[in-house]
């Protein structure tokens, strides 16, 4: 009989021990099942929550802008009750010329315009570069900037309660535009234009203060991007609301994965594109690996528990099978001392 | 013993006449430069007029002379008057205008040494007074209540005809002026057009309200005063057409006064250089400058 070969016979407890074995291991296994599974749900989890936790942030930063645009809405529903508006389309309808006393009315209209420019700013900077009022056929009835680009009437438009935001993306500086129809007793009489201060708009509401390098916000719409550019920008046209990955380069040129997020801006044609580190949104390490690291440590200590064991019990089988040598060593010669 | 008397009373009575000429002679004269440095006072003649005297303390031409009497190192003092008075007061001597010309009639008191309120340069008041250069551009126009059947012009382009045509819409129609002003009726014919004139005596502010309850069917203003008007009360008038071509408005300054009106030149000459005279005009008008970008140029 070696120790390589011990075996039971059926029934003993050498074989009752192998079954309880078993079912202790299948226990264990099972255990250490649940617990992976759990660990890599809840890092799947916590990188959902920090996907969460920046998308929200885009998200309420998106909703400040519209905040913004809503103020600007209202500016120009202010701006069409104007008195002075109100004046020259009273003196239109009872005949009066331009030469004779209408022209004035205009006149007073833009220096009324000139004044809202002046007066709307944000930080010293002015909110608008622009304010135009045209008649029902396109004429320019009052303008703050002399000799500025043409404006054409935008026959669509008819709600006078509605103003409506346009984006003009060759329109460098000024790409944002509010457009409100006028009426006078029920009939429409014009337009009223107002072209945002792209520079200011961006830089006061839309770029957010660097609290964390690698992240940058931009503007854009179905056309592209509309703020300020640097090099590799994100796609303009990536999916709502989703994280989405691109490749970038860092300040050495060397290869950089980045995120990207773009939200939209409600009722209006703009979106807010914010990009991130990968670090910044999926966590510096993948959900698997966590639960993979505490796999490798539990088969590493659940080997060399075995191993330690299986060791052990040979040992003590050893011992055994030596005391029953000794033991029957002694029997014998005893046995042989009394013959 | 008598003819002692007797020559005492001639005596006293040549003295007496003397003495009485002599005070109606000074009265009769204005006060030129020096004779106001001595005082220490300006006096600016002046009637509520639209924003050139608003009757408030401010204007235009308050301003203008508030600053000139500063320039000239004396007091300002602002003497209220009437379109009735304005001239008289100044030259010391009742006018009757007669088309261009002016008859000068009784002595009267001289009561201030410039007029300044929206004061249009006339030729029968360029034979009594000396005006200063222009300082605000005007036009005489033909006004009526916003329900009336009396429609504006259609500009010809050419202001004579625009004239010839507003005149003729006068025919049987009341129109209200107010005399020995620019917005003398005489002054533009309209009797001889048909017109039924008829004379405002209120203030010159409260005509426009006069006409719209019934007081005229039409009424004669200048054209700073007509655009006020239409910003103050939208939709209650509107502008037919011009009974002049572009006048002129200016200071005023009685014949004598010539060292002052000289003095005030150089004055307006230095406002109007380094922009004073510009901001105060934007402050009261402030679309004048475009309305009139040749004159403000």
């Amino acid at each position: 009989m070696t120790t390589a070969s011990i075996t039971h016979p059926a029934g003993t407890p050498g074989r009752k021990w192998g079954i309880a074995g078993i079912f202790v291991g299948v226990l264990l296994a099972g255990y250490l099942l649940f617990v992976l599974t759990t660990t890599y749900d809840t890092q799947v989890k916590l990188q959902d929550s920090l996907v969460e936790q920046q998308r929200q942030g885009v998200a309420k930063h998106a909703i400040t802008i519209e905040h913004f645009l809503d103020e600007r809405r209202n500016d120009l529903r202010y701006l069409a009750d104007a008195r002075e508006i109100s004046v020259y389309f009273e003196n239109k309808a009872l005949g009066m010329s331009m030469e004779y006393g209408l022209g004035s009315s205009l006149i007073d209209i833009t220096t009324y315009f000139r004044y809202f420019v002046a007066d709307r700013k944000t930080a010293s900077e002015p909110i608008y570069t622009r304010i135009a009022l045209l008649d029902a056929a396109g004429g320019m009835l009052a303008d703050t900037a002399e000799g500025g680009a043409a404006i054409t009437v935008d026959s669509t438009l008819a709600d006078p309660a509605q103003v409506a935001i346009r984006v003009d993306t060759q329109r460098i500086g000024a790409e944002i535009e509010l457009r409100m129809p006028i009426a006078y007793k029920g009939q429409a009489s014009g337009q009223l234009v107002a072209f945002l201060s792209t520079p200011t708009f961006v830089e006061h509401f839309v770029r957010q203060p660097a609290d964390r390098p690698g992240r940058q916000t931009f503007l854009s719409t179905e056309q592209g991007i509309i703020s300020p550019t640097v090099a590799h920008m994100p796609p303009a046209n990536m999916a709502l609301s989703k994280m989405h990955r691109y490749d970038s380069y860092d300040s050495d040129g060397a290869p950089l994965e980045r995120v990207a997020l773009r939200i939209p801006i409600a009722d209006s044609p703009l979106r807010l594109i914010a990009t991130f580190t990968v670090d910044d949104v999926f966590g510096s390490s993948p959900p698997w690996r966590m639960p993979l690291t505490l796999a490798l440590l539990t088969l590493f200590i659940g080997a060399g528990t075995f191993y330690a064991y299986r060791a052990n019990t040979r040992n003590l089988l050893l011992k055994t099978r030596l005391d029953e040598a000794r033991a029957a060593n002694y029997a014998k010669t005893r046995f042989l001392e009394n013959t | 013993m008598k003819t002692k008397l007797i020559s005492i009373a001639r005596k006293t009575a040549f003295v007496a006449l003397f003495a009485a000429t002599a005070f109606t002679a000074t009265q009769a004269l204005a006060r030129d430069l020096d004779e106001i440095k001595k005082t220490g006072s300006l006096k600016h003649l002046g009637v509520p007029y639209a924003n050139f005297v608003t009757g408030s303390g401010d204007g235009l031409d308050v301003e203008i002379m508030q600053l000139f009497a500063k320039h000239l190192g004396v007091k300002y003092e602002y003497v209220k008057t009437s379109w009735e008075n304005v001239v008289p007061d100044l030259i010391g001597r009742k006018v009757k205008a007669d088309g261009d010309n002016a008859q000068l009639l009784d002595k009267v008191e001289v009561k201030g040494d410039v007029v300044a309120n929206g004061f249009t340069v006339l030729p029968w008041r360029q034979k009594v007074l000396n005006f200063s250069s222009p300082t605000f551009p005007t036009q005489i126009m033909l006004v009526a209540p916003a329900a009336s059947a009396v429609k504006p012009i259609k500009p010809s382009g050419n202001v004579d005809l625009d004239i010839v045509a507003v005149k003729k819409l006068t025919k049987s129609k009341s129109t209200l002026g107010v005399e020995n002003t620019c917005l003398d009726p005489s002054l533009y014919k309209l009797k001889e057009e048909g017109a039924k004139t008829i004379s405002f005596t209120g203030a010159l502010d409260d005509m426009p309200s006069a006409m719209v309850k019934g007081a005229g069917d039409t009424a004669i203003m200048e054209m700073p005063d007509a655009l006020l008007a239409l910003k103050k009360s939208p939709g209650q008038i509107k502008v037919i057409g011009p009974l002049s071509p572009t006048q002129e408005m200016a200071a005023g300054f009685a014949k004598d006064s010539v060292k002052l009106r000289e003095e005030f030149e150089k004055f307006y000459g230095g406002i109007k250089k380094d922009g004073t005279y510009l901001k105060l005009v934007k402050k009261y008008y402030p679309s004048a400058p475009d309305f009139y970008p040749a004159f403000f140029k």
